[in-house]
């Protein structure tokens, strides 16, 4: 490092804002909390990323949209499995339905999906999911009140993973363990949960892209709320049921056996419509365009 | 007292500026700095029969915390929340610190990339080694070495482009202006 480079990040390191911001003294109040709060802590709190993973010892991470977007993958192929175990003819309800997908996880191998989800005067999102055995494409774009737009793609194409994001897409061997081979079974659970003990009923038929389908009502119950509160935040936000509480509608669209769409509005707070197509289609996933940067190897 | 409640407050005790700083570095306000604290050292505790130790552990929370980071980012609510935080608190600094160099600054650093913003304040503000920043990160020291070079590349050349130059001490502008001292404080 040279004479202008310590200079140069001398002065940056006077922008310290902890200059002006000195931590809370030994003794004080804040801090004697701030351990309380610790020592009294006996839970891990479920989280995206597990910020639990030491960082010294792990292997080296990119950024990790997969979870979320093995979540959305899950909540899909929880709905549309429901083709693979409903006996032709065999009357069921939207609950049993619902139930019989998320035990069907797995033999669904390909579909496509869309999710939005609008909280007035804030952002509206719109995500859109193709998958393909361990193969997926996923594109994610914000529109933000305040006018600014910003998207996110990720893909594994052949165990190659794509992050694109402000216009920069990263490759790199996608790492194991990570992609849409995540268990799906979290994702299915809090779908059953969301219908168990719930009081369901039948809305008559509506045209979802085409096709009628049948709407059903989804009445939560306390019981049932408890049942979802009890699941972690990243099993239950794409379907964003993590405020079970204050679900005030909650729909499911059935067709042919696959569940074609199923919305829960919040209230005047946030709507989230995740729809579903294409179920066992067959589906190209390819690489997004380039250029790519590569990943930084340690 | 037992021991390990001991210990833990050992290590809580030589570890807490260090970490809140590093928090409050990355957070909006000196309660999110409170918060994001609490929770690393909440997560050492429940961890505390396979910590790390000395230099060791400090990065493993300074790992930790950036983790919580990440976990904030993913959640929309919260992520929204926090963005709306950090352009208020940006727009403060803009407001209360008008002088000149500083704000350029300032500016040049927010315009580095995530990567590269992030390895310049590990070195400027926390202190660390080229050695501890790449295995916080999990990449090579060479490309700790790389991002530096090419962060200081970047911001000089927007300081440059501002008449403001680092000559190997100061920080100097052409036309000094009335109102707005000049030079490093």
């Amino acid at each position: 490092m040279d004479a202008i480079e310590d200079n140069l990040f001398e002065l940056i390191g006077q922008l310290d804002p902890t200059r002006n911001d000195p931590p809370p003294a030994p003794g004080s109040v804040r801090r004697r909390s701030i351990l309380e709060v610790a020592m009294s802590s006996t839970v891990t709190a479920p989280s995206a990323v597990d910020p639990e993973a030491g960082p010294v010892a792990s292997a080296r991470r990119q950024p990790r949209p997969w979870r979320r977007v093995a979540g959305f993958a899950a909540a899909v192929v929880a709905a549309t499995g429901a083709v693979v175990f409903w006996p032709s003819g065999e009357e069921r309800t939207a609950e049993a339905a619902v139930r019989s997908a998320a035990e069907a996880l797995g033999d669904v191998t390909s579909f496509e999906g869309e999710r939005t989800h609008v909280e007035p005067g804030v952002s509206n999102e719109t995500m859109t999911l193709r998958v393909n055995g361990d193969d997926f494409e996923f594109v994610a774009e914000t529109r933000f009140a305040d006018g600014r737009v910003e998207r996110f793609t990720a893909a594994i194409v052949d165990r190659v993973q794509y992050i694109g994001e402000n216009r920069r897409t990263v490759r790199a061997p996608a790492p194991p363990g990570e992609g849409l081979d995540t268990p799906y079974g979290p994702a299915s659970t809090a779908l059953v949960a969301a219908v168990t003990d719930s009081d369901v009923t039948e809305g008559g038929n509506e045209p979802i892209a085409g096709v009628l389908t049948t709407r059903y009502d989804v009445a939560l119950t306390a019981r049932s709320i408890a049942s979802l509160s009890s699941l972690p935040p990243e099993d239950l936000n794409w379907f964003d049921l993590e405020d079970p509480g204050e679900v005030d509608q909650f729909t499911v669209w059935i067709a042919g056996g696959h569940i074609r769409r199923v919305e829960i509005a919040h209230g005047d707070r946030a709507t989230t419509v995740t729809t579903f197509f294409n179920h066992n289609g067959d589906i190209t996933i390819s690489p997004p365009p380039g250029p790519y940067e590569e990943a930084v190897d340690g | 007292m037992p021991a390990d409640d001991e210990r833990f407050r050992g290590l809580f005790d030589a570890n807490f500026s260090d970490l809140w700083r590093f928090a409050r570095r990355r957070c909006g306000t000196a309660d999110d700095a409170d918060d994001v604290t609490a929770e690393v050292f909440a997560i050492a505790w429940r961890r505390r029969d396979d910590l790390p130790d000395g230099d060791e552990l400090r990065l493993w929370l300074f790992g930790v915390a950036r983790r919580v980071f990440a976990n904030q980012r993913r959640t929309d609510a919260r992520r929204d929340r926090l963005r709306r935080r950090l352009a208020a608190i940006q727009d403060r600094h803009h407001d209360v610190e008008p002088d000149l160099p500083n704000a350029e600054l300032r500016a040049a650093l927010r315009e580095l990339s995530d990567d590269d913003r992030a390895v310049v304040t590990m070195r400027c503000w926390d202190g660390l080694t080229v050695g501890e920043i790449a295995a916080l990160l999990e990449c090579s020291p060479n490309a700790v070495s790389i991002r530096l070079h090419r962060a200081r590349r970047q911001i000089a050349a927007r300081l440059a482009s501002k008449g403001l130059a680092i000559d190997g001490h100061v920080t100097t502008a052409p036309e000094p202006r009335k109102g707005h001292p000049h030079g490093c404080h």
